[in-house]
């Protein structure tokens, strides 16, 4: 394997690095290298030009790291697994914070190191790649969990040097796919023999998947005994505490800081004590956020909306009002930022005892929202300030809304229910998330009784309308086309229904690439749809 | 965020690391003329430096309760490999000056059938390096490093000399004085720290032995276990 024929991409922040790397890769080979200097760098290029290798600080300056800019990629699509990642660290301790081996790089180099090292690690990296790209060819975009697995057990059975890193991979496709108890053979099979923190904590997953939370929870508490720097085991016992005790997750986030404090960690803590009222730390932990992530790529308006609150709750208004200010300054100025900010300090008023202003900032806010398409979290901003000036039916409106858009999305639901308990409703906001889900499952169902008994059009004209107004919901999207290319298959080919069907279908895509009911529409398509009608493009 | 120690101690051994660079381009440079005892003798003692402040930081950590391992799986080959890479770029002189006349015989079977094993390659590397160079000094032609299953679970790294073996108080622990007579300890408070630091979920925990049944008439053998 020669590094001559390979191209790369540099990521540094500072000149200086980026030049002694530079010199020390030519010097091993690898002379087709670009250099980017940020993530927003770093993604242009990774946009336009494909690159067999990424050599990444882990220190990207401006509250920004490598790990951010890896998960980034790997969601946005950007980085096929195929590419070698090669992590460099400043610091002895580093770990990996996932376990996840779409989410780790293949490997980390502690500075300062020679270019030999560099040359000799990073041949293994690509090694390694090329040997396990008949599973990594199967993951990305579209994850083929069949085939990938296959493949897996395929190289299994050629009982490569790889073996390890294929059962890792294994691992982790069993769990996506819920095959829980095959995961936790794969991972008892591996610590028969050692332990290793990887698979205690894949041992704890499929613990989860399994039912077992008790169980898991222990094994986690004793991982984390032996291996007290693992952030993969706090990130996945802190997940599994959010659901039943989220007091203790908020401790076990913080303990992860002490660890490693990055900006994402410091939201997850802020969130988590905003859950629990700890207002203080919350405020903490956003101010480090919005101080850290000022210039950075992953600096959001809810960083700044959640200081608020934080602040408020605590009384605190002018610092509150500081917050909501300072957006002006840090992010430009669309409808959604004025939606946003208008809808955060309605609630700093009413707080405040101000009632006359908090109606004039909610109506700013709702004339954003009919003039303009608004984020999610600016939705639910809105409805929040809608139940703080006391008008609850407008909140729920946009509410139920934003869940049936979302329906398939944990976290968005997780969200919205969030909404209701900061409003004091956390029983109200159980019941009506519950009835808007189950209202979402009665009208697939109704609308496929409607199909099976004949009446095909009243089904179709059921979905069409569901599908259109709720743009993110992929199942919805999904039945709609499966309806309308029943309708070509039963009565011949319609141009005008065909297309409908590949919108819908192209929809769901872009709401859910991974859709499980996806692929199956997709068939159904090419199957109807006659020679020359457009192709899908999924 | 560190301390000025820890800080500083960083520093240094980043300086040091630079100072290697050099050596290594002077040594290309000398080359042409043959090579130079005296940039060996340099490089030798530069690589020695970088590891003791390694050492030094990671006690000073300890310390501070800011001491973090990053276990992770290795392949024990190529750790093997990079380890005697990095032992032959930096072995010291023998008393003439020379390059070391001393053989080290390796046994890295187990290596072969178990792929991998979980430690943190970085320290574990250091405290290895530092006992096979402190074997080199007192080995008089032999030295044999082997890793091993332990019975019971966990792997055995050993090297074993042929010198003079270990002075009594070591092997009674009664002492933190090296592995040599004119050293600070420093080596050895490190590689026990660093076994102990390696533990499992199960509870064991990774520890060094001393002892002088190595090789020739009672010669020093260094165990590192892992769990």
């Amino acid at each position: 394997m020669q590094l001559s024929e390979k191209v790369g991409l540099l990521i540094d922040d500072i000149a200086a690095m980026r030049t002694t790397v530079r010199i020390q890769l030519a010097s091993i080979g690898l002379e087709k290298c670009d250099q980017a200097r940020d993530i927003k760098e770093a993604i242009d290029k990774l946009s336009l030009k494909h690159y067999d290798l990424i050599v990444c600080d882990y220190n990207l300056g401006k509250g920004a790291d490598g790990q951010q800019f890896l998960e980034l990629v790997r969601r946005k699509q950007l980085l096929p697994m195929t590419t070698a990642f090669l992590m460099i660290t400043g610091e002895t301790g580093y770990q990996q914070v996932s376990t996840a081996a779409e989410y780790s790089p293949d490997d980390y180099l502690l500075k300062p190191f020679t270019a030999e090292t560099l040359g000799t690690r990073l041949v293994r990296i690509i090694e390694k790649k090329e040997s396990l790209k008949p599973i990594y060819q199967h993951m990305g975009a579209k994850t083929d969990h069949v085939k990938a697995l296959a493949a897996c057990d395929e190289l299994l059975a050629k009982k490569t040097r790889y073996a390890l890193d294929v059962l890792r991979i294994k691992g982790d496709l069993l769990l996506a796919k819920g095959r829980a108890s095959e995961a936790l053979a794969l991972y008892d099979e591996i610590l028969k023999e050692r332990s290793t923190p990887w698979a205690e904590v894949g041992k704890a997953l499929s613990l989860i998947a399994y039912g077992n939370p008790d169980e898991a929870r222990i094994l986690l508490e004793q991982t984390l005994i032996a291996y007290p720097n693992y952030l993969a085991a706090y990130d996945s016992l802190a997940n599994l505490l959010v659901k039943t005790d989220k007091m203790a997750a908020q401790q076990v986030v913080e303990q992860a800081l002490h660890v490693a404090s990055t900006t994402q960690r410091q939201r997850d803590l802020g969130s988590l004590a905003l859950g629990n009222k700890d207002f203080g730390r919350a405020e903490e932990a956003y101010r480090y956020a919005v101080e850290r992530d000022r210039t950075g790529f992953f600096k959001s308006h809810d960083d700044y909306a959640a200081l608020a609150r934080s602040c408020y709750e605590q009384d605190k208004i002018s610092e509150a009002l500081d917050a909501v200010k300072d957006m002006s300054q840090h992010f430009p100025r669309t409808p959604e930022l004025a939606a946003r900010q208008a809808a955060v300090e309605c609630q700093v008023h009413i707080r405040a005892g101000d009632e006359k202003a908090a109606k004039a900032a909610l109506v700013k806010a709702q004339a954003a929202q009919k003039s303009s398409k608004l984020d999610v979290n600016t939705l639910l901003e809105i409805a929040q300030a809608c139940f703080a000036t006391g008008q609850p039916d407008e909140a729920k409106e946009i509410i139920q809304q934003v869940a049936e858009d979302n329906q398939e999305n944990e976290q968005i639901i997780e969200a919205a229910r969030s909404v209701f308990e900061a409003a004091g409703l956390d029983e109200e906001g159980a019941e009506f998330l519950d009835n808007t889900r189950k209202n979402m499952i009665r009208l697939n169902n109704d609308a496929v009784a409607l199909a099976k008994s004949g009446e095909l059009d009243k089904a179709i004209m059921m979905l069409v309308e569901a599908a259109d107004r709720l743009p993110n919901n992929a199942q919805v999207a999904i039945n709609a086309a499966q309806a309308l290319l029943m309708r070509v298959q039963q009565q011949g080919v319609d141009m005008t229904q065909l297309g409908q069907a590949h919108r819908y279908i192209t929809q769901a895509y872009r709401a859910s690439p991974q859709h499980p009911k996806l692929e199956g529409a997709v068939a159904f398509y090419r199957k109807v749809a006659p020679p020359g009608a457009r192709p899908l493009e999924v | 965020m560190d301390t000025l120690v820890a800080a500083a101690i960083h520093d240094a051994k980043n300086a040091l690391s630079s100072l290697g660079v050099w050596l290594d381009e002077a040594q290309r440079e000398c080359e042409m003329q043959g090579s130079s005892p005296a940039l060996m003798q340099a490089k030798t003692i530069t690589a020695k430096l970088s590891g003791q402040l390694v050492e030094l930081l990671a006690l000073y950590r300890a310390g501070e309760g800011t001491l973090r391992l990053a276990v992770e799986d290795q392949h024990l080959e190529d750790f093997l490999t990079d380890l005697m890479t990095e032992l032959a770029s930096s072995r010291p002189m023998d008393n003439n000056g020379g390059s070391s006349a001393i053989a080290i015989d390796t046994d890295f079977a187990f290596a072969k059938e178990n792929a991998a094993w979980a430690f943190d390659a970085y320290l574990v590397k250091f405290v290895l390096l530092d006992a096979l160079r402190n074997a080199l000094r007192h080995a008089k032609q032999h030295i044999r490093f082997s890793i091993a299953a332990e019975a019971g679970g966990g792997i055995r790294f050993s090297i074993a000399d042929d010198g003079d073996g270990y002075p009594q108080e070591i092997l009674r622990s009664e002492s933190n004085k090296a592995m040599s007579a004119d050293s600070s300890g420093l080596g050895l408070s490190f590689a026990r720290l660093i076994a102990a630091r390696h533990a499992t979920p199960s509870g064991q925990h990774g520890r060094l032995e001393q002892t002088n049944d190595g090789l020739g008439e009672h010669g020093a053998r260094f165990s590192l276990v892992l769990p």
